[in-house]
């Protein structure tokens, strides 16, 4: 079974990279959507969700054409080369944009939840905005950007039709879980599949597991009221 | 001008009508009585800055918060005050302790001077036992009680409260009042009172403006205010009570009585049985529909309270007349009475004549 360590510290590797990308962009931009009104608002939100309903492989193309020598983020233009293409940061871009909406969605809810006069509340009691953020904003929406930190990293670990476009599937430097899976089957390596299969199997399980004890309201114990 | 002077012009566009707010007053704790929906409590939040489109001026105990001509907006955080609003807002992920330290940024470090007064606070509002809990492990009067700690903890030179106790039941309604009273008396802060519900403002209040629709229709000192014909109706939907603070002058085995005057001929009233030394001062409420009105004097009455006062005016409110009589020899200020038009008529109430008034001493509220 070469190879296969490398794979599961890899997939594990850059989908931790995506998750924290997603998880401090992705935050941010869904404490504007929750808190603020702006012209564009609806166009933003619509824009950052668009790769939850692309086919996977569209989004590929797309980045792509993007970073193609000639793309916008190519060497022609920039006149540098971000060497991203066919390279494992290929992976980390495929990953985090494929899970970015299903990150920034779910933030978005969990900090909306968080009642806004809590923060006024915090304002007449002098805090500071960094200081009604850290304090009251974000510990209160915590479990929510935890669930969506956990689904991020599980998309990313998923994710298999952009990675393969602009990342391909070579062994030891681009490959994933899910294009190691796919390797093997094509090549009639059942026992290799098998093996990927349930490693795949042990991750999700283990992340919808931590989702679902996250999910549970805050604060059980002797609830009076 | 003193430390209590706020003085108001805001204007402020609603949803149904437009709210038109001017006066000014020195009063310690001011009331702002008014129906739900009178815009009374947009008013407590344009002077917490939280109502962002109100226009005008205002000016709280000499500093400039709003002044929109030249574009003086003050911003909250910067406007020191002690917020209580109807909805509490305790912070729910931290217990009592911390809710009450929440102005603080660094707890590791805390100054004496805040150390000493947050003790005060705990032991005024009786916090002591509640420090380690949550707000959810906590009861509507007990939450109360953190929130107003968690407000006079920043030491407020004003305590804006927000239907202080409308969330409360009728017994909890009692529990609180008195607290009130005590942070009025011990911190001495500005207070600005918004309610619906007359017994605190009179309780509490120096003076009271009421609003209707937006507009002041009447400002003075409560027991005047609420005995207006204008007022008055929109108080007695809340169930209007006479409040009096007066001093605790004796037991007897089922009562207690308190003075009504210093003199040596003042009457005093016999009320339900407190436990409380002789000479504290003591809040009660009568409501105006259960005095009786006798113009002779009537002696075998179950009744524990029959005392002699003289009408000031005769009002009428519809089909009811609201009189108010001063009782003779007293210090407190004249009681209202609800009467029917016919029981005015029969008895031949007037301005000047003399009545008796009866009263079951356990339909007297006790406060404290």
């Amino acid at each position: 079974m070469d190879g296969i360590s490398t794979i599961v510290i890899n997939t594990l590797l850059w989908a931790t990279l995506s998750t924290c990308l997603t998880l401090s962009t992705g935050t941010a931009i869904a404490y504007v959507l929750a808190r603020y009104e702006f012209t564009g608002k609806n166009a933003l939100s619509t824009l950052i969700s668009l790769p939850l309903v692309l086919p996977p492989t569209a989004v590929g193309f797309l980045l792509l054409r993007l970073l193609a020598d000639n793309g916008i983020l190519g060497r022609d233009t920039l006149g540098i080369d971000l060497d991203v293409l066919l390279d494992w940061k290929a992976v980390v871009l495929a990953c985090t944009i494929m899970s970015f909406p299903l990150v920034v969605r779910t933030a978005r809810v969990s900090i909306e939840a968080v009642n806004p006069r809590l923060e006024q509340m915090g304002q007449t009691l002098g805090m500071s905005f960094t200081r009604i953020l850290l304090s009251i904003t974000l510990p209160l929406a915590s479990r929510g950007l935890i669930a969506a930190g956990i689904l991020g990293f599980t998309r990313a670990v998923g994710e298999f039709g952009a990675t393969i476009i602009v990342a391909g599937n070579i062994p030891g430097r681009t490959q994933t879980l899910s294009s190691a899976i796919y390797s093997a089957h094509q090549s009639g390596n059942d026992s290799r599949a098998n093996t990927l299969v349930f490693i795949s199997l042990a991750i999700g399980f283990l992340a919808i597991y931590l989702t679902e004890r996250l999910s549970r309201p805050f604060q059980k114990k002797d609830d009076r009221s | 001008m003193n430390n209590h002077h706020i003085k108001a012009d805001i204007h402020l566009r609603l949803d149904t009508f437009s709210l038109e707010i001017k006066f000014q007053s020195s009063s310690q704790a001011l009331g702002v009585f008014g129906k739900s929906g009178s815009g009374k409590t947009s008013f407590l939040e344009i002077i917490a800055g939280i109502q962002k489109n109100a226009s005008g001026n205002l000016e709280i105990g000499g500093t400039t918060w709003l002044d929109s001509k030249s574009g003086i907006n003050k911003p909250i955080k910067e406007r020191k005050f002690g917020y209580v609003p109807q909805d509490l807002l305790l912070f729910p992920h931290w217990n009592v302790l911390q809710n009450l330290d929440s102005a603080v940024f660094n707890t590791s470090s805390l100054n004496t001077d805040y150390q000493s007064l947050r003790s005060e606070i705990i032991e005024i509002l009786d916090l002591s036992d509640l420090l380690e809990r949550f707000p959810n492990q906590l009861s509507g009067g007990e939450k109360q009680r953190v929130a107003l700690g968690r407000a006079l903890c920043i030491n407020p030179k004003l305590l804006l409260l927000d239907e202080p106790l409308a969330s409360l039941d009728i017994s909890l309604r009692n529990k609180i009042l008195p607290y009130l009273l005590k942070i009025k008396e011990t911190f001495e802060p500005s207070i600005l009172i918004v309610s619906h519900n007359p017994t605190e403002l009179l309780a509490l209040c120096d003076e009271v403006i009421a609003i209707e629709a937006g507009n002041i229709i009447a400002q003075d000192t409560p027991s005047k205010l609420f005995s207006t014909p204008k007022v008055y109706p929109i108080a007695a939907r809340e169930g209007f009570q006479n409040i009096l603070t007066t001093a605790l002058k004796s037991h007897s085995e089922d009562n207690s009585i308190i003075h009504l005057g210093k003199q040596s001929n003042s009457p005093s009233l016999v009320i339900p049985r407190i436990d409380e030394r002789v000479g504290t001062r003591i809040t009660v409420g009568i409501p105006s529909n259960d005095i009786l009105v006798s113009t002779e004097k009537i002696t075998n009455i179950s009744a524990r309270n029959c005392i002699l006062a003289t009408i000031k005016r005769v009002a009428s409110l519809n089909n009811k007349f609201l009189i108010r009589a001063q009782v003779d020899n007293s210090e407190i200020d004249p009681l209202s009475i609800e009467l029917t038009a016919s029981a005015v008529k029969e008895l031949k109430i007037e301005p000047g004549s003399k009545a008796w008034l009866i009263i079951k001493s356990n339909s007297i509220k006790v406060y404290r």
